[in-house]
Order: C-alpha cells, then structure tokens, then sequence
C-alpha cells in the first residue's frame, strides 16, 4: 500500500499527479493510463530487470520464461512470449503489459481485450535505454528510482570507457556458431562504438537493416580481429572450443589468448546489467591490448 | 529389351567432357575466390603441399595457407561429394519410382534428419552432434515408411510407398516444428541447418560423408543398368530376370543412405536431385546408364557453382546454399512442368 501514502504525503500538486492519467511515449505512439498500473506482464527479461532494479517489483505479477534476472523474477507467473498467446496473459488480469517485440501482433490482440500495452522496442544505444528505464519509472511512480540507477548506470559506464584506449583494435562479435554478429547499429555493438573499437560486422551489408549480419568464416580471416568476444559461451563456446575450429590457430586474436566469453544474458539486454557488460569488455580489452 | 538410347553417342561423350571440364574448372575457381585475395596458382599449389608427400612452398602466409586448406578445399571437396550423391540419388529414385517428381527426400530423409537435427539441439547438444542425429533421424524415418507400406499394402509398390513417405514425412515434421517453437533461443541454428550450408565444411566432415557417398555411388552405378530395366514396367522386368522387389530395395537403399550422409552434414539443400538429373536427360536421352554417370559429375558442378554465388553475390556475407540452388531450381522445375505441359 505504498502507493496511497506517497500520494498523501505529497503536496497539492502531486496529489493531482497522482490522480491525473498518466501518458508515456512507447514504440507504438502515447501511451495514456487512467490509473497507475498495479498487475503488470513483462514479455520482456530487460524489462523485468528494469522493474526489479526500480523497486517495482510489488507490480509485476507475471514474467516471460527468459525472465531468469534477478532471481525473484522466476518465482511470478510464467507467460511465454516467444509462443504469445493473448488467453494465457488475459489469465492473470494484468492492467499493464510490457514488451519489447509486437512481432506476432501482440499490441493489437491485447489491446482487443481491453489490456494496455507499453511497447518499447530494443535499444539501440545507451541513450535510448536510459530513456525506457525513465518511461518505466514514469509508469510505475518511481520517479526517483529510476533517475538514481539511469545516474549511476551513466557515471560508472562513462568512467569506465574513459578508463580506456581500444583505439585501432577490431572486434569480433559472435551471437552463435554460424558466425552471425552484430553490427554498430545494434546496442551492443554501439558499446564497442563508444570503446574505440572497431567492429568487423560493420563491413557486411545488411539487407534488412536489421543490424544483425552473417558473417563468412574467409571474410572473418580477412579481417583477422584483435579480439574475438563470445555471446554464444552459454551454448558451450569458448576460448578452447573456438581455437579448436578447423584453420582458428592461424587467428592472432587465437594466439594471444584475445578470445573472451561474455554473459549471453546480459549482452543480448539493455538493462541495469549493462554495466557488467561493460566491464567484461573493457576487461577484455585491457588482456588483449 | 529395346535400349532407350536415341541420343548419338557424340553428343554424350560432349556432355561428358563438358561436364568434367566445368567441375574442374569450377573447383579450381572455389579455392581461389573469396574475401582474401590468393592466386590460383599459390592454392592449387599449396594443396599440391598438403597432399603430395613432397615440400612445396607456396609462398602464401600461414593464415592464407589456414584459409585454402581448412575454409575452402574441405568445402569444395565436400561440395562436390554432396552434389554428386544428391543428384545421383535423385535420378535413381525418380528411376525406381518411375516418377518424374521423386527427389532423394521423398521417403522421410529430409522430414527425419530434420526432426533428429533439431532434437538434438533441444537436448542441449552442441554442433558435433547434429551430424549423427540426423542421420539417424533420416534414416528411422525412411525404415517407417517402409514399414508402414508393407503393413498397408503387402506389396511394396512404388505408390504405396510414397504415399507412406508423405504420411511419415507430415507426422515427423509435425513433431519437429513442435520442438522447434519450444527452441526460441537457439531457433536461428535450427534455420541455418535447415536452408543447408556448405560454409562450416571441415575435414572432419568430409571424412564422415565418404564411406557412405562412396558405396552408394558404387552400388547405384552397378544398378544402372538394372534402373533401365525397372523402367520398363515390374512384371516386364521380372520376366527379364530381374527380381523387381529386391532391386528396389537395394538402389532405395544406397541412394537414401548417402543422401542421409549428406544431409547430415549439410542439412537440407534442396532441387539438386530434380534439377540435375532432368537437366540430363534433356541432353542425353532417358537411358539410367548415362543419366546416373552423368548426373553424379554435373550435379558436383552444380553444387559447386551455387557455392561459389552463394559466398560471392553478397560478399563479404553469405547466403545459405539452399536459398541459391532452390532460386536456380524452382523456375527451372517450373520451365520442365511447361514443356511437359506443350509436348
């Protein structure tokens, strides 16, 4: 019941805050909400672990099955949204769903049954999620929650690439085994951008402007990159398994040891995490340089 | 018997020649083309390195020799293995089936591998697995649909069978789709194995292929003859002293075998086994002696080629080899159907 003493401990013009709608800017256009959200769906596992790391946990009554983050997370409700059906998240009688994909028509089919739906799609770069983390306290009245983690997310990501030179360095980026990557365009590789690296995916055209590219292993060889990084260590990749590949042992980022596992989790989100994701890189950087 | 050769053995020697000519050609440009720049001259010699127990030093850095001789060769040789079997398999069974349509999927080959591949993956297995499982997948999948055709229709005729190879196909697909919409994270390596690949060919895998391409292209050669037989009609064959059930069975089984091989290594690369062998016919005439033959050395030179555009159109990315050979394929099987349809 935080929710009333705050409103009633706050001045006239809060109290009217409080009572008034409450309109957002999501990926869909404005958002407006007669009363704040109580029973929130998160579809999506950044945006549970911007719920969580903005005290906002009290709301969510349902996450997706790859909310794994914070731990909490998996003890709500389970929906799957990669099999998104509108029944199942009707269930729970949520009166906020958020999501970051309206790939299979999820926005129009909730909105059918009277649900509201905050679309904010992935981040392409550190400003865009700082700005949902902003929308996310707006929603939830954590105003001030949300502002603290964007500051703090902002100094310690800001210190630490001030902290380094990846300058003329390549990078690698590999999301699984077939060599598919990210190019600067994507929030990842907008990271990179931002440490001096220089992406090797950026050279490959991107049909569908997607930011996600195949990359072929010659093409690969090519380039030879300083520093090969691993989002695919969750599917048993690593440092042993890549020099392994047939040809890898030619590779200089094989030889000197520049091959580095990410956390898959927190490289494919644009969360609170972020910042150990920052810190794996720049770690990783400082090995190989 | 009446030999189906009408075609003047000129003209087929020239299919040959050309044929041959066009896969040597094609493999010579595989292992010279690509994002790195290295002369035909320095690969082909460095290949003359790794194979001839001779020293020959072909001047190209050690990751240049990486990238002949790990990247290319094994996928050129893996190229041709894999064409050559699935366009030989084909023209076998669209002679066994006497069915203009019949393709090396037609039993449950592609449905099972598929279903083995993708459950491996659900399973948690890594890359290495894939191979096995499919296989073994293709080749459960071919045995019920040979059960079930037994069990519907006693005899084994070459209808029965397919209608079988339809119904096992649809269930095991059924299962894999089911499996796969439970796969979210790893659904992308699911679709790059299913649109089939040549660009993760490694040594090892051409080393797993060959055993079974080599036998089922030995066996379907020595069968040739046999197919021109079969092609006649069952009980035409059988008073030609060919036991029709056991023939079946044996040339089925050498062209499912290697093309479930294949299949696992590759995943699914689809109308080589239609396009090729018809493309054959057309210049050759409809005798199983030449079609197979020649079908094994152009389809080699077929999947070489799409390999080649698959790796250059979009370079330095790459498109699967299937999106490639079923855009060459597709109007090309539209353009048969056509002529079918005027003649």
């Amino acid at each position: 019941m935080r929710r009333p003493t705050v409103c009633f401990l706050a001045l006239g013009l809060l109290v009217a805050a409080c009572a008034s709608p409450i309109t957002v800017d999501s990926d869909a256009g404005q958002l407006t909400l007669d009363e704040r959200p109580e029973r929130i769906v998160s579809l999506s596992a950044t945006h549970t672990e911007i719920l969580y790391a903005i005290d906002a946990a009290s709301f969510v009554v349902a996450t997706d099955l790859t909310s794994n983050y914070p731990i909490e997370a998996e003890a709500t409700t389970k929906v799957d949204a990669f099999n998104f059906n509108v029944e199942e998240i009707a269930a729970v009688e949520p009166d906020l769903v958020v999501t970051g994909f309206n790939s299979q028509g999820e926005l129009d089919a909730l909105q059918a049954v009277g649900i509201p739906v905050l679309l904010l799609a992935p981040a392409a770069n550190l400003e865009d999620a700082y700005e949902q983390i902003e929308i996310l306290g707006d929603v939830t009245g954590r105003e001030a929650e949300a502002a603290n983690l964007i500051s703090s997310m902002q100094t310690r990501i800001d210190a630490l690439i001030g902290s380094t030179t990846a300058e003329g360095l390549t990078v690698f980026h590999e999301i699984d085994n077939t060599l598919f990557s990210a190019n600067s365009s994507t929030f990842l590789g907008d990271i990179y951008r931002r440490l001096g690296l220089s992406n090797i995916a950026d050279a490959v055209p991107d049909e569908f402007a997607s930011g996600y590219v195949q990359i072929a292993e010659e093409y690969l060889f090519s380039r030879d990159p300083d520093l090969i990084l691993l989002g695919d260590a969750g599917f048993g990749e690593s440092f042993e398994s890549v020099g392994a590949r047939p040809g890898w042992g030619s590779l200089s980022a094989v030889q000197n040891g520049a091959v580095f596992e990410l956390d898959g989790d927190v490289a494919g989100r644009w969360g609170p995490r972020t910042v150990d994701l920052v810190e794996d890189i720049v770690a990783a950087i400082e090995a190989a340089s | 018997m009446a030999t189906p050769a009408a075609v003047p053995s000129s003209r087929r020697r020239r299919a040959y020649f050309i044929g041959g000519t066009s896969l040597l050609v094609i493999a010579v440009l595989g292992v010279t083309l690509g994002p790195v720049r290295i002369g035909a001259g320095a690969a082909l010699l460095e290949i003359a390195d790794r194979i001839l127990p001779v020293n020959i030093d072909s001047g190209l850095s050690d990751q240049e020799a990486a990238i002949v001789w790990q990247l290319r060769a094994p996928r050129v040789v893996l190229g041709s293995l894999v064409g050559a079997m699935l366009a030989t398999a084909g023209g076998a069974y669209q002679g066994v089936f006497r069915n203009p349509l019949a393709d090396p999927y037609l039993l449950g080959v592609a449905a099972g591998a598929g279903l083995g591949a993708t459950a491996a993956l659900a399973f948690g297995a890594g890359a290495g697995a894939l191979p096995p499982a499919a296989f073994a997948g293709a080749v459960l999948a071919v045995g019920a649909t040979y059960y079930f055709a037994r069990a519907a229709g006693g005899r084994r005729t070459a209808a029965t069978l397919i209608l079988s190879g339809v119904a096992v196909g649809s269930f095991l697909t059924a299962i894999q789709t089911f499996i796969q919409q439970q796969l979210s994270d790893r659904i992308r390596e699911v679709f790059a194995w299913l649109l089939g690949r040549l660009s993760a060919a490694t040594w090892s895998q051409v080393g797993t292929v060959l055993p079974y391409v080599v036998v089922a292209l030995v066996v379907l050669m020595a069968y040739r003859r046999v197919l021109d037989v079969l092609s006649v009609g069952e009980e035409e064959a059988a008073t030609l002293g060919v036991q029709p059930a056991r023939a079946r069975l044996v040339i089925i089984a050498a062209a499912t075998l290697g093309s479930a091989a294949v299949v696992s290594v590759t995943g699914l690369i689809g109308f080589v086994g239609i396009v090729v062998p018809h493309a054959v016919r057309m210049v050759a005439g409809v005798s199983y002696r030449v079609i197979l033959p020649l079908s094994m050395v152009i389809g080699a030179a077929f999947l070489l080629a799409a390999d080649l555009l698959a790796r250059t159109l979009i370079s330095p990315g790459e498109l699967p080899i299937g999106v490639v050979t079923a855009f060459v394929g597709a109007p090309f099987f539209a353009m048969i159907l056509r002529r079918r349809e005027a003649a």
